[in-house]
């Protein structure tokens, strides 16, 4: 549920085609997107290029699936964002990690729990996504300094802007947890 | 604070430095690029599709929403670019508000307006419709938690189709990414700051 009718692909092959895509990548709920996606249907369109923005940063990439969403997480929290606060904290329990991680990354804006580097990393996309003209030469040579490279210090970096744009577009959109559908 | 840009060079004029290496012709970058000149009428690719040449998926995805929400779609490019300079100067966002406000003059806006719509949107001379849209995309970036049914209402009362709305909406989030980048990048840090002027608190 959004404030956007919601669409319904059948019938519709590029919609129908998109749909597939984006639950055969996990990001579906009994057979549909999650609202997230379907609440931008209406513009097949937008949804096309938004999902694969979704695919290069969330599903792609370097750094390991439960460092992604530990920064999704952190940042969602912080926002207070709602759905994707809901949503990422059952994407990051879903990677396997221990219940302490999950708990950190929602309710400790310092994540002190969290084992190095990704303490580190979630602390840089943190500020990124929050402060982001206060981050400074110091916190890339910090990074580089526990072995990140610049190829995942740019991904940590893109899924903190990509964060700021998901907890927007869902407060927008006033999507509503998948579960209430 | 809000600030404007009253320089009137050329991105391309000053030395913008990123804090990740530049590839500078990375083979699997270089069609994206001569899309990015052909679409953008530019000389050269934009800064801020340079800096993520580390990671040339990355670039090409982000130049991908880009060119969607910034040159294809349904509002007028003029709207786009009002939404998006009203985002980015509001966030101080210096590489972002000094890149929007430079393409509005270049699209002829005058620079009265650019100036009234980052201080009261609903008093700028532009169309009703504009100025309501513009008022919302700088509520919803700001403060997107307080976005109501009651919002969206308000727009659609004015004329603001659904298939519109859904349009801002993705460019108010994706100006947040963009703001994101470009400061914490370092790109914003080579934007000049003589010659700025506080046009609102």
């Amino acid at each position: 549920m959004s404030r956007f009718e919601a669409i319904d692909a059948v019938g519709d092959a590029e919609l129908t085609q998109i749909y597939q895509d984006i639950v055969t990548n996990g990001f579906g709920i009994g057979g549909k997107p999650i609202n997230f996606f379907t609440a931008m249907a209406l513009r097949p369109d937008i949804l096309n290029v938004v999902w694969q923005f979704t695919k290069a940063i969330i599903v792609e990439g370097l750094l390991p699936a439960s460092v992604k969403q530990m920064i999704a997480l952190s940042i969602s929290r912080q926002n207070n964002c709602q759905y994707c606060s809901v949503m990422h904290s059952g994407a990051l329990e879903a990677t396997g990690v221990e219940a302490m991680v999950v708990e950190s990354c929602a309710n400790d804006p310092d994540t002190i729990n969290l084992s190095e580097p990704n303490r580190s990393i979630v602390q840089f996309a943190l500020k990124a996504a929050r402060a982001p003209d206060q981050v400074n030469d110091d916190d890339y040579r910090n990074l580089a300094e526990l072995g990140l490279s610049d190829e995942e210090i740019a991904e940590a970096l893109a899924i903190a802007g990509f964060t700021n744009f998901i907890n927007t577009w869902a407060d927008i959109s006033g999507i509503h947890s998948d579960s209430s559908n | 604070m809000l600030y404007l840009y009253l320089e009137t060079k050329f991105m391309d004029e000053y030395i913008i430095m990123a804090r990740l290496p530049e590839t500078p012709e990375p083979n699997e970058l270089s069609e994206t690029y001569a899309e990015i000149c052909r679409v953008l009428n530019k000389d050269q690719p934009v800064k801020l599709i340079t800096s993520m040449s580390v990671r040339p998926d990355l670039a090409k995805a982000t130049w991908g929403m880009m060119k969607n929400l910034m040159t294809e779609g349904q509002l007028p490019p003029s709207v786009k670019q009002l939404i998006m300079m009203v985002i980015s100067t509001q966030a101080d966002c210096r590489y972002c508000a000094f890149s929007h406000q430079g393409a509005l003059k270049s699209m002829g806006i005058d620079e009265s307006v650019i100036k009234d719509c980052l201080d009261d949107p609903m008093s700028a001379e532009i169309p009703e419709l504009h100025r309501h849209i513009t008022q919302f995309a700088a509520k919803s970036a700001k403060n997107p938690n307080s976005i109501t049914d009651d919002d969206l209402n308000q727009l659609r009362d004015v004329g603001v189709s659904d298939d519109e709305l859904i349009e801002i909406g993705v460019i108010v989030g994706f100006s947040k990414f963009l703001n994101t980048w470009a400061d914490a990048s370092g790109i914003s840090n080579d934007i000049p700051t003589d010659g700025l002027v506080q046009v609102a608190s």
